[in-house]
């Protein structure tokens, strides 16, 4: 009889607590607004599950998925091997990778900005500080104001890889706390460039960047599903081991029909 | 962010003064004088914030309570990690100017402090993945003290082995790591007597030592060479018997390791490490018969097993024979320790350890002695670290 009645405290106390144990899913701003579609969806068709959706960067998520203080990582860049070797070292798994969706790296110029189309040695000049005048690549004769965004996230990480090679960006590149609020500066700022994902690009115009072909494109459906548009990457879901449970739910979920048709009507583009 | 949120309220609370030039009139030009100002503030600012951000400091501290099997109050080392003591308390700075790094680590104890590391690295232009770094620098030699942090052991110390030829993880040389796929290489030339061996060298013999390793993901692992002479002056007499005679004396290790990682159990990862490390005279703050040229061998099998996010069970056989060429009964004396530990982390920063050793006699020097060393130890030990 006892024992009846501690199982049911026990049940008690515990029940709630996991009623609302939740997949925690952390990372990349660029997926930030996608994630948080694809959890309304997905709680709304499983009503009782619950997932929690925060941004914070690439790298925020990669730490706290090594640190064990979220379920999924969203990364809008490929783990390091350092990284992918301490979640190893503490959890004795290695981090699965699952591509959710692509992006195109848009860059964002102010609509009055008669620049229509740059290439990456263009931008490399640009971002590094060693093009500073508009008219330097065929527009107005003003200086070219820079924003990028923080170190942590995975989109500064790409265009300092692919764009910059590496190199640092200038040191009057302004870093801003979210793709929105680069897109909200270059609005505002007539000779502003900045870059950040294609879902984002509202009160701007995305500048056309010159692939291997030597044409300029947009970073349309067409021209990142077809590899046309130099600056397009996958966009990752991080799990320590391969994904199981709710987490696996959720991320079988993304990948459904209706999680990518989600994909689109965010702006990004489907994987499946 | 909160440097830019100051420069615009700083900006909001300058326009009343400056900018209005007449009631309702704003005065653009003063006031894009006053935003460029601050834009200019800024960007030094930035600067000056960029530059302290390559600048990071880490630690830990591992607080313990330790409890032996026998105590004997006459020898030193049996009251050597009793009761509630600091195992270790290290704080690193590092600074990473982007072409170079510069370190350096203290460890603080009840014993005073000691400096660890200290070393400068720089990146070798035009050869990626190619660093050289000279002073005082972790020995690139197996996995035990080559790769893993002692804030990560999983028993709380290093396999016997590791202690004895390795003593001390750290020496002054200059280190040279190369990187390509899954290949690595760290190695250099180092004084080869550790980093308690005194400041200077005691001659002018270097060690060659290194780790040619590999990362597969699911599988790593290394082989590992030591190669150098310890050079005895003059003849050590006891009495007037020569212990040591004057010479040069091969101080050699050679070691392989392996790790496997396993996604196998619902619970979590499973890890399965094994190391084996072979060699001639171990480092010790003096050198005795005991040591100098002779050979000795040891190895380790440690499985450790994660339960959910927070908790981690490991287990360790380890076995070490410090002189091998003396048998069981006629002078050898080697011990094998079963140690069980268990983790639990509290949050990303603070860990809890429990970790039970049961160490026994595989030889003995006299035929028919006790194999119970009466050496069992139970530790416990909270590390904070950040």
């Amino acid at each position: 009889m006892k024992r009846i009645a501690l199982s049911l405290s026990a049940a008690l106390v515990l029940a709630p607590a996991l009623a609302q144990a939740a997949v925690t899913v952390k990372g990349s701003d660029t997926m930030v607004i996608l994630a948080q579609r694809w959890a309304e969806a997905y709680m709304k068709a499983n009503p009782g599950r619950k997932v929690q959706v925060t941004g914070g960067g690439s790298g925020t998520g990669i730490a706290a998925l090594i640190n064990g203080t979220t379920d999924i990582a969203n990364a809008s860049r490929a783990m390091k091997d350092s990284e992918k070797a301490k979640v190893r070292d503490r959890f004795s798994v290695l981090p699965a990778e699952t591509a959710v969706a692509r992006d195109g790296v848009a860059v964002y110029l102010n609509e009055a900005n008669p620049v229509e189309q740059l290439t990456v040695a263009q931008l490399r000049g640009i971002y590094s500080g060693d093009i500073t005048n508009w008219k330097q690549v065929g527009g107005n004769d003003a200086p070219i104001v820079l924003y990028s965004r923080e170190n942590s996230s995975g989109t500064y990480v790409f265009v300092k890889e692919v764009v910059l090679e590496g190199d640092d960006y200038a040191a009057s590149a302004q870093t801003l706390p979210g793709t929105a609020a680069v897109v909200n500066a270059v609005a505002k700022e007539k000779n502003g460039i900045g870059y950040g994902g294609g879902a984002y690009a509202r009160g701007v115009k995305e500048a056309r960047v010159v692939g291997a072909d030597g044409k300029g494109y947009a970073p349309s459906a067409e021209a990142v599903k077809a590899g046309l548009y130099p600056l397009s990457r996958p966009l990752f879901m991080y799990t320590r081991g391969a994904p199981s449970g709710e987490a696996k739910e959720f991320m079988d979920f993304c990948l459904s029909p209706a999680g990518q048709a989600i994909v689109t009507e965010v702006g990004y583009f489907p994987v499946k | 962010m909160r440097i830019r949120i100051t420069a615009a309220l700083a900006a909001l609370a300058l326009v009343p003064a400056g900018a209005l030039a007449e009631e309702g009139e704003v005065d653009t030009a003063a006031l894009q004088g006053k935003v460029e100002s601050l834009t200019e503030q800024f960007l030094e600012t930035k600067g000056t914030v960029d530059k302290l951000s390559k600048l990071k400091f880490s630690g830990y501290v591992q607080g313990r309570y330790g409890w032996l099997e026998a105590t004997d109050y006459t020898n030193a080392k049996n009251t050597a990690r009793q009761g509630f003591f600091i195992r270790r308390g290290r704080l690193k700075a590092s600074y990473d100017s982007g072409v170079g790094k510069f370190v350096m680590q203290l460890d603080a104890t009840q014993s005073g402090v000691s400096l660890k590391e200290a070393y400068g690295e720089f990146d070798v232009p035009m050869v990626k993945n190619l660093t050289v770094g000279v002073g005082q620098v972790l020995l690139p030699f197996g996995y035990d003290v080559g790769v893993r942090s002692s804030s990560d052991l999983d028993l709380l110390e290093r396999m016997q082995a590791a202690r004895s030829f390795l003593n001390g993880e750290y020496d002054r040389g200059i280190v040279v790591s190369y990187a390509k796929g899954p290949i690595a290489f760290r190695g250099g030339v180092f004084n080869g007597n550790g980093v308690d061996g005194g400041q200077y060298d005691n001659d002018n013999l270097k060690d060659v030592v290194g780790r040619l390793s590999f990362d597969l993901g699911m599988i790593t692992g290394g082989v590992s060479g030591w190669f150098g002479k310890e050079r005895v002056y003059q003849d050590v007499l006891s009495g007037t018997t020569v212990v040591i005679a004057a010479g040069d004396y091969d101080r050699t290790r050679l070691g392989v390791d392996l790790q496997a990682y396993l996604d196998l159990l619902p619970v979590g990862g499973t890890a399965i490490k094994g190391e084996l490390i072979t060699g001639k005279t171990a480092i010790n703050a003096s050198l005795t018969s005991q040591n100098i040229g002779e050979t000795g061998t040891g190895w380790a099998v440690l499985l450790t097993q994660n339960v959910g996010m927070n908790d981690v069970v490991a287990v360790r056989y380890d076995t070490f024979d410090p002189r091998t060429g003396l048998d069981d009964g006629a002078g050898g004396r080697s011990t094998a320790v079963w140690s069980f530990g268990l983790h639990h982390y509290l949050n990303d920063a603070v860990k809890l350890s429990a970790v039970y050793d049961l160490p026994q006699y595989v030889k003995v020097p006299t035929a028919g002695a006790s194999k119970d060393p009466k050496a069992s130890a139970f530790t416990v030990q909270l590390q904070a670290k950040f």
